[in-house]
């Protein structure tokens, strides 16, 4: 008896011990003074996800996919479409497709049929450019009782890969009226059947001075800016997301010495945020993969980390690649084969899908945290300045309270040596999104320091860790996250 | 490769054997291999100083008489222009251009470039249309202003100004017309411009204004209203012109650019100076002689009786013992325009040549030579010596004197030698040529002028020119595209240069033939290797003949030579080297004629037979054959059922450029004005018609297919996981880890643990005690 009583003790004792570390973190490496973090009221989150994707996981949107045909030097292969590249696209991470398919080749559905076979293979959501049904240039929105229209959509309704429907790329001033006829077919489509198909349309960067003309089909037109822009698609679009397209990374010398940043990517990653939170959607980043033109450098993999990870640290919660596929106009063809998208034209992995799959690692390990966080900040080492234009003196009107660049954030204090923190607010607890902010291809001791001694559950490249202490170093390579929550 | 019967095949070789031996073609190999017609070196004595091709005592560039100094345009063409160095930061930019003479009779432009960001290329037709710089023209007997912009659909906007008067001078309303605006105060002079002012202004508010000053009164012509033009923000300002129907041609004496209505002009064009890259920016726009500064002028020796002036120019010229006997050019030719302005009786000119070095400055050399004028008698005469020691005191009389006229003081002077060491040597009306060949010591030679007593003279438009063989190595070259592959190495295609809207567009080979489709000026084929004498020939398979698709019938085929580059774009570059452009074209349906560009566009009508283009010509098969030989270039054509080629053209031209062979199709394609070729080609070939040609090169084979087969990109890196911390707790990987239930877990797992070591040994220890 007098041993069941002990056991009873000990029961007593193990449970009040697991109650213990239960509140305070982890025990096994909780020392003397190590502080319960605080709970906070839950900040309001906005998230958006579409087709397949499951409730938090983070849409990673290809632009532009394989298509049939194209021509180097003087060999026309018949397509690009196979088997190989949808494999690879999944194992990099991607889970969406905006395809151009229907864009470039024309209105062919055996094209389309073949692409929707592998996406339905693969369960990545295909979102289609159907010029039968919107193609805001050339056509009128068109109803969804017409039967052509019916027809063309009952086909689409074959394959539960089918997630979307594009509308329009970095849209302009003029297409508004148009272009909210045309979310309004897609929102119009989903109410009737049930379906959560996305409108896909993407907006225009913020460029200093680009104020002038250049959000207007007529480039002398210098009544509308970048608000304008931003609030004319907001109020008129209406979409469950803001998506933009930044290439930002510029081209000092060959595309194998380092880049450069235009000192506007922090700048329009706070303007986008603040509109975003506004209109209390989520905001998507578009990044390139690879480099083309005189200007946009192909990102290493320091650089591609380091603007995964910054999109990711600012709240966004959808992360975009283009290209996909090298597109077959004049000036991308003039890239090599295997420089530019995730898969070479020819079906062989590029260096951006072993890139892609490092930090999509990262993202599908923190999805569930950075979906369900609502972003209240940055902290910046500022001595760490790839891009030293961050602050919270914006060009255009922010939502009231709207706060970018923070000083410290709850039990945060500081953080040093190249390092940048996204404060985020995850269900009343305290979750930061830790980088190195340099794109040095180089591994630094990120140190953050804390108001106390606290308990951290840290996942980098997938893994989880945890730890206790009153700061908190990260060996983090250039431009790699870690998602940290506070215990 | 086509399909064909094999006995077609043998057919079609036995009519092309007699069809060649018809015309000569396979007899003996060409006599002559690739003559090159080089000019080395030219200098009208414009500027100030001599310029550093020169070494040179008592010598001087004197500028004539008045003479002011100025930019001056001469057969400029695309964007040749001029920029300021630095940048200007203003709130308001005001640009005076004093315009000596402007020539627009035969159209042209010129821009004024207002605030450019950009340094290479500094002018271009895409910088005149980002939004604030203008453009004056001349256009059915009118200036124009054209301001514009691009549409994001390429079309042109325009700002709707006004005259002083704030009359509305748009010259109409559609597309085209309203970017046009006519200064009708400017005064027309048939398209010519003189001695006027032009005056550009342009604020950080975008307004802008644009005047004239003429004998002092300034005349406000246009200005914003309504709409501004994009601000001025601080850049460069310049001036460019562009070629109409013909080069522009024009002198402008000064540019001034103020800031902010000061006084003192914060750039002001020196165009008298020589070194012209200190203050501005220049494009040449490839012709470096299309934009030249200073006043006209003179070299000028100045000897006295003490001291000779000499001046040895640095450029060599080669001699090339296989350039002899041509009537083109002669291996090596110097020319001269010579004014005697002061040459008493004890003054003797001399022009040296074979000299072997350009910094022995001691005049005559042992075993040189020089034309020898002087004026002993009272009469002036040339002759021909060889230095036969050191120092110039001994020679042998090679040429001996002879007496020329000369006419308005003007003398030409001329010297040529050939391969084989002939001598040609004209003073004023005179002409004389050396009994017996020269020896020269060395096969490179240099050329002085010197003279000695008290004398003066001058020295204007000096050239050298020298003609040599050019006999690139390379192999004859074939593609029949078998199999749709093309051997990479021999052949370049760019994967650019089809029409934008289909992807599907471009050169490529299919079903044998290389297809053109949809391409504009910059698709084609081009040899890799580079060729002087050639024979070019291949089969014009198809032509679309009819509109598909909303794109029209097929625009030009063509032909280019002697392209420096094989990856080199076209540019207009082509046509200004006077290489002939050879270009099968349809001019009205049913039509068809061949043109040759020779500098200007000549225009031949194919005989009727060759109507390539007619719907009649449908599933015919015509056969181009190109020959260059020396600078001969002669067409042929043939249809398939005929034997023998037809010669369409034959062209002497300046002589032959060695350099690779296109194929090319032409237009702007659908993002332009829709123009663009489709056609196919087979059974191409090129081959080596040099004298014992350099053919003996290997470039091995590499598929057009084979860039495919990569294996894709080779990853090395490595994560070093020992940069992770320390495992405290259960480690966790892969997708949507649970971070506070691992935490919890391994807290719970932990406890448990030692719970259970705990109540083990609480239970050992009683168990032991009990025993005890």
């Amino acid at each position: 008896m007098r041993g069941n009583k002990i056991r009873q003790k000990l029961c007593v004792v193990l449970l009040a011990g697991v109650l213990a570390l239960s509140s305070s973190g982890c025990g096994a490496a909780a020392g003397s003074g190590v502080k319960k973090a605080g709970t906070y009221d839950p900040l309001p989150v906005y998230k958006y996800t579409f087709g397949l994707l499951g409730e938090d996981e983070m849409p990673v949107v290809m632009f532009g996919g394989p298509i049939d045909g194209f021509i180097m030097d003087g060999y026309k292969p018949e397509t690009m479409i196979n088997d190989n590249i949808y494999r690879y696209y999944k194992e990099a991470g991607v889970n969406g497709i905006v395809g151009t398919a229907n864009w470039v080749n024309g209105d062919r559905l055996d094209e389309v049929t073949r692409i929707l076979n592998y996406t339905e293979k693969y369960r990545i959501n295909y979102v289609t450019f159907d010029t039968s049904l919107i193609w805001l240039n050339n056509a009128d929105i068109p109803s969804l009782d017409d039967e052509n229209v019916k027809q063309r959509l009952d086909f689409y309704e074959q394959y539960e890969s089918f997630a979307g429907i594009y509308c329009q790329d970095e849209a302009r001033m003029e297409y508004l009226d148009e272009l909210a006829k045309a979310h309004q077919f897609v929102f119009d489509y989903n109410e009737k059947n049930g379906t959560n198909l996305i409108a896909y349309s993407n907006m225009h960067p913020y460029w200093t001075g680009s104020e002038v003309g250049y959000y207007s089909t007529d480039y002398t037109n210098k009544q509308y800016d970048y608000e304008m822009m931003i609030r004319g698609f907001m109020d008129k679009g209406k979409l469950p997301y803001l998506s933009y397209d930044r290439y930002s990374l510029l081209r000092s010398a060959g595309d194998d010495q380092p880049g450069t940043l235009d000192q506007e990517w922090f700048e329009n990653l706070a303007l986008i945020r603040g509109w975003a939170q506004e209109y209390q959607i989520p905001f998507w980043v578009c990044l390139p993969v690879g480099g083309w033109g005189a200007l946009n450098k192909a990102p290493n993999e320091p650089e591609f980390q380091w603007l995964v990870n910054s999109a990711l640290a600012c709240g966004a919660k959808g992360i975009e690649y283009f290209p996909g596929v090298q597109p077959t106009s004049d000036d991308y063809m003039e890239v090599p084969n295997g420089e530019l998208g995730l898969v070479a034209m020819d079906g062989q992995k590029t260096k951006y899908y072993y890139y892609s799959k490092n930090v999509t690692a990262q993202i599908r390990a923190c999805q569930k945290y950075l979906m369900n966080a609502a972003s209240v900040g940055i902290l910046v080492d500022p001595a760490s300045s790839p891009d030293s234009n961050i602050s919270n003196d914006l060009p255009f009107q922010m939502p009231d309270g709207y706060t970018f660049l923070l000083d410290e954030f709850r039990e945060l204090r500081s953080v040093s040596d190249n390092g940048l923190v996204g404060c985020f607010d995850y269900k009343g607890r305290t979750m930061l999104y830790v980088m190195n902010n340099t794109l040095e291809d180089e591994v630094d001791e990120v140190t953050l320091k804390f108001d106390g001694a606290y308990g951290y559950s840290v996942i980098q490249r997938g893994i989880v860790r945890s730890t206790t202490g009153k700061t908190l170093t990260l060996n983090l390579n250039g431009g790699e996250g870690a998602l940290v929550l506070l215990k | 490769m086509r399909q064909r019967t094999k006995a077609f095949k043998v057919r079609s070789a036995a009519l092309l054997l007699t069809g060649l031996l018809a015309f000569g073609c396979l007899l003996p190999i060409p006599v002559y291999a690739g003559l090159e017609t080089g000019e080395t070196y030219s200098n009208s004595f414009d500027f100030g100083a001599l310029d550093g091709a020169w070494v040179s005592e008592c010598a001087q560039v004197e500028t004539d008489e008045g003479q002011e100094p100025g930019l001056r345009f001469a057969g400029a063409s695309e964007g040749a222009g001029i920029v300021t160095k630095e940048e200007i930061s203003a709130g308001k930019i005001r640009m005076e251009v004093d315009v000596d003479r402007l020539d627009f009779s035969s159209g042209g432009w010129l821009g004024f470039l207002i605030g450019t960001q950009d340094t290479d290329p500094i002018m271009d037709w895409n910088h005149l249309a980002d939004g604030k710089h203008v453009m004056l023209s001349y256009v059915n007997g009118i200036w124009h202003l054209v301001t514009q912009t691009r549409n994001e659909d390429g079309s042109y906007v325009g700002y709707d100004l006004v005259d002083g008067d704030l009359n509305p001078i748009q010259s109409g309303s559609d597309s085209e017309s309203r970017h046009y605006f006519e200064l009708r105060k400017l005064p027309s002079n048939q398209g010519v411009l003189a001695g006027v002012t032009l005056i550009v202004t342009l604020d950080d508010a975008g307004s802008f204004t644009f005047s004239m000053k003429q004998d002092g009164a300034e005349t406000l012509l246009a200005q914003t209203k309504d709409k501004q033009l994009d601000p001025y923000t601080a850049g460069r300002m310049g001036v460019c012109v562009m070629q109409g129907e013909r080069a522009v041609t024009g002198k402008l004496t000064n540019v001034r650019v103020f800031a902010d209505d000061a006084s003192q002009a914060a750039a002001e064009f020196h165009f008298d100076q020589s070194d012209v890259g200190s203050d501005y920016l220049i494009d040449y726009s490839g012709n470096t002689r299309s934009v030249t500064f200073g006043a006209l002028g003179k070299m000028k020796l100045t000897a006295t009786g003490e001291k000779a002036a000499y001046a040895v120019n640095k450029t060599s010229a080669q001699i090339d013992r296989n350039v002899v006997g041509y009537d083109l050019a002669k291996n090596i030719t110097v020319r001269q325009d010579l004014y005697l302005t002061d040459f008493g009786t004890d003054a003797v000119f001399l022009f040296c040549f074979g000299m072997g070095n350009a910094y022995d400055t001691e005049l005559g050399a042992k075993d040189t030579y020089a034309v020898r004028i002087e004026n002993a008698s009272g009469q002036n005469t040339f002759s021909v010596v060889k230095f036969t020691e050191d120092g110039g005191a001994k020679w042998s009389t090679l040429m001996e004197p002879t007496a020329f006229g000369e006419a308005g003081g003007k003398i030409p002077l001329a010297l040529s030698v050939d391969g084989d060491g002939s001598l040609t040597v004209t003073v004023g009306d005179r002409t004389e040529s050396a009994e017996s060949p020269l020896e020269f010591s060395r096969n490179k030679m240099y050329f002085g002028l010197w003279l000695t007593g008290s004398a003066t003279v001058k020295i204007d438009e000096f050239s050298i020119r020298n003609a040599v063989y050019s006999k690139p190595e390379n192999k004859d070259l074939t593609a029949d595209f078998t199999n749709n592959e093309i051997n990479v190495n021999e052949w370049y295609l760019p994967s650019w240069g089809g029409n934008l809207e289909e992807r599907y567009d471009g050169v490529y080979a299919a079903d044998g033939e290389l297809v053109f489709r949809n391409v504009n000026t910059n698709a084609g084929i081009t040899t890799k290797a580079q060729f002087s004498n050639f024979d070019l020939s291949f089969d014009i398979t198809d032509i679309q003949r009819e509109e598909k698709n909303g794109i029209g019938p097929s625009t030009d085929i063509r032909i280019m030579y002697g392209i420096s580059g094989y990856n080199d774009a076209f540019n207009i570059l082509y046509y200004q080297e006077l290489r002939p452009l050879i270009s099968f074209r349809a001019s009205t349906r049913g039509t068809v004629y061949s043109i040759l560009h020779v500098e200007n566009e000549i225009a031949d009508t194919l005989p009727e037979r060759y109507d390539m283009f007619s719907e009649a010509a449908k599933g015919e098969i015509f056969t181009v054959r190109l020959t260059m030989t020396d600078g001969l270039l002669a067409l042929y054509l043939k249809t398939s059922d005929e034997e023998e080629f037809t010669r369409i053209t034959e062209i002497q031209t300046a002589g032959a450029l060695t350099g690779s062979i296109r194929i090319s199709g032409y237009g702007d394609g659908v993002q332009g004005d829709g123009a663009c070729s489709n056609f196919r080609i087979d059974n191409l070939s090129v081959k080596n018609t040099d004298t014992d040609p350099s053919n003996h090169a290997d470039y091995g084979f590499k598929s057009s297919r084979e860039w495919i087969e990569w294996d894709g990109y080779e990853y090395t890196k490595t994560w070093n996981n020992g940069d992770l911390l320390p495992i405290s707790g259960r480690q966790q990987t892969g997708e949507n880890s649970a971070l506070i239930p691992i935490v919890i877990g391994a807290g719970a797992a932990a406890v448990i643990l030692v719970g259970a070591v705990v109540f083990w040994s609480v239970r050992r220890r009683k168990k032991s005690g009990a025993r005890k």
